[in-house]
């Protein structure tokens, strides 16, 4: 599973010290490094598990946005063709 | 005066704040008090300012959550009045019930399987054909049954119809450089003709000309705007100021880092980022006379839509919106959203507030339905989206979107029919029809709350370079200060609050 690992506060360990922590935990992979977030893979329990032992990070979902279009669009074809 | 209803005020973040102690409006349970009228609040037909009280019925405690009465005016007065503060209307829940859905099996027969028409698009000046019109024909519109078609060079279209079927709605979007076109109620014969009005680049008519009409040429001068969206096209002539940015989506950048510069539009369905940076700073230029609000800004795109028209994801938003902080934009215009809360997302506005730069978020084309995310965020500027009647071809498919409510007093104004509506609208923006720039230096016409976003961060970066008193603030109150430029600009149309909040930006100051 894939979730986003976001550093909350300022205080908090930096990006580069827990993606140390991380890379040393089995069964998770730092699949990309960013300012202020982390995207990693793993078991939910595992992701659950050291998302609690970094103090000032959050454990958030990974979501899809859709692309913005007004345009009407058919679903179906006539039904009594 | 307005009828009374009951709200709950939250600190914006949170759940309690000392603010709500500090405001001594909010602290006084039990009595009226009454709200200094905002800055552009309704008159009453005696020519005064609409008094509006308020009546605190409830508090936890001092520092937390209240239940108040008042009006919908007293709560865009109250909301001026003590900024910071979150205000939602008393809700009721009712029980869960299982409902029990019937699924109809279609049944086509061979002989249905085969049919098909062709019909024709044409230039309504010169006849010649039109390719890439989009035809929309639905034989039943509430049940989105029909079928679709897409013209070619020749302006010829097949649609797999039999000739003769009625059609409940036909819509025809036009390609680049065109209108559209819509019929209702009759039967659609082999070999029909649509015809279509090009968009006249040297009078811009539409909504956002006269939005942005009487506004300067190098308006938003200094002020850095991000574009979080499919890309920016980085050759029009009409976008000399889209100047930079970044390829955010992690699928593409991730083996191939060098894609980071790939911030121009996605190779499929790129078009919207170009059409909403244009609505925010494209400039005239030669016989163009097509516009953005504010030419003078600094347009830095940031690609969150991938390269094959798929969706994106929160993750790439969420550092899209990290790295334009970083980049030093000022305003970060967001016509996308959807769905959930996303905390993502939610962090990474919170942290642009909290830098002193505006996020303006579009509100969602769901059919009056509630305000998207992250529109409906308290940290964002959310914005519907308003149509004006005269500013598009009567036969164009922007008169389908013309719905009550209309202005008052101007009748031919109306609030999308497409657009989201609710307590967390901040501002309406001109939606419907609106012309700007699109890849192959082009000009479309698209309509969406997705346009009536940009067309507000537009008005926020010229009142951002109009008054060096904001620029100048320290970085916590920048923003504020300039969301409190930005409502006092606007006015109400007469649509009710749920639907424009603090009202439409007047523009020039």
């Amino acid at each position: 599973m894939r979730k986003i690992l976001r550093r909350m506060s300022e205080e908090a360990a930096t990006v580069e010290e827990a993606a140390k922590r991380l890379d040393a935990e089995q069964g998770i992979t730092v699949l990309d490094e960013k300012p202020s977030s982390l995207l990693v893979e793993g078991e939910p329990d595992a992701l659950l598990a050291i998302a609690e032992k970094l103090d000032g990070w959050s454990l958030l979902d990974l979501n899809k946005i859709v692309r913005p279009d007004t345009r009407a669009r058919v679903k179906r074809p006539p039904s009594d063709a | 005066m307005g009828e009374m209803k009951r709200y709950v005020i939250l600190p914006a973040f949170g759940f309690e704040s000392p603010l709500l102690a500090q405001s001594p409006k909010l602290r006084a349970v039990g009595a009226t008090v009454k709200l200094a009228a905002r800055h552009g609040a309704t008159r009453s037909s005696s020519g005064g300012v609409a008094g509006t009280k308020m009546r605190v019925l409830h508090s936890t405690h001092e520092n937390g959550p209240k239940l108040v009465e008042m009006t919908e005016e007293g709560e865009l007065n109250l909301r001026a009045e003590v900024p910071g503060i979150k205000v939602i209307p008393l809700t009721f829940y009712r029980k869960m019930r299982v409902e029990h859905h019937v699924e109809h099996r279609l049944k086509r027969s061979a002989a249905a399987a085969s049919v098909g028409m062709t019909v024709h698009v044409l230039n309504k000046k010169t006849s010649e054909p039109v390719a890439g019109a989009r035809i929309v024909a639905f034989t039943n519109f509430e049940r989105e049954e029909g079928a679709e078609a897409t013209s070619a060079r020749s302006g010829a279209a097949k649609l797999k119809l039999t000739p003769g079927i009625a059609i409940d709605r036909l819509y025809v979007y036009g390609p680049m450089g065109y209108w559209g076109h819509y019929a209702r109620g009759f039967k659609l014969k082999d070999g029909a003709n649509f015809e279509l009005s090009p968009i006249d680049l040297e009078k811009d008519m539409s909504l956002l000309g006269r939005f942005a009409s009487g506004l300067p040429v190098d308006g938003g001068k200094s002020v850095k705007v991000a574009v979080v969206d499919s890309g920016v096209a980085r050759d029009h002539p009409g976008l000399p100021n889209a100047t930079g940015g970044l390829n955010l989506v992690l699928d593409e950048i991730r083996n191939n880092p060098g894609a980071e510069s790939e911030w121009g539009p996605a190779k499929k369905d790129g078009e919207h980022g170009t059409h909403v940076a244009g609505i925010i700073g494209a400039g005239p230029f030669g016989k163009v006379a097509v516009r953005g609000v504010s030419p003078g800004v600094e347009l830095r795109s940031y690609r969150v839509f991938p390269n094959d028209g798929g969706d994106a994801t929160n993750y790439d938003i969420m550092n899209a919106i990290d790295r334009a902080v970083l980049d030093g934009c000022d305003i970060i215009n967001l016509s996308l959203g959807g769905g959930d809360e996303d905390e993502a997302v939610r962090a990474a506005v919170g942290k642009a507030l909290d830098k002193g730069v505006v996020v303006v978020a579009a509100a969602g084309n769901d059919g009056r339905r509630s305000v998207a995310y992250p529109a409906a965020l308290a940290s964002c500027v959310a914005v519907s989206a308003m149509g004006a009647r005269g500013s598009f071809p009567k036969e164009s498919t922007e008169e389908l979107d013309a719905i009550k409510p209309f202005g008052d007093p101007d009748q031919d104004c109306f609030v999308a029919a497409f657009s989201n509506i609710g307590p967390q609208i901040d501002v309406i923006g001109p939606g419907v029809g609106v012309v700007s720039t699109v890849p192959e230096k082009g000009y479309a016409v698209m309509s969406g709350t997705s346009m009536a976003c940009p067309a507000v961060a537009g008005i926020a970066a010229y009142l951002l370079a109009s008054d060096p008193a904001i620029s100048k603030a320290k970085k916590s109150d920048r923003a504020k200060l300039l969301k409190d430029a930005l409502y006092e600009n606007c006015r109400t149309k007469g649509f009710g609050r749920d639907y424009e909040g603090f009202g439409y930006p007047r523009g020039k100051v």
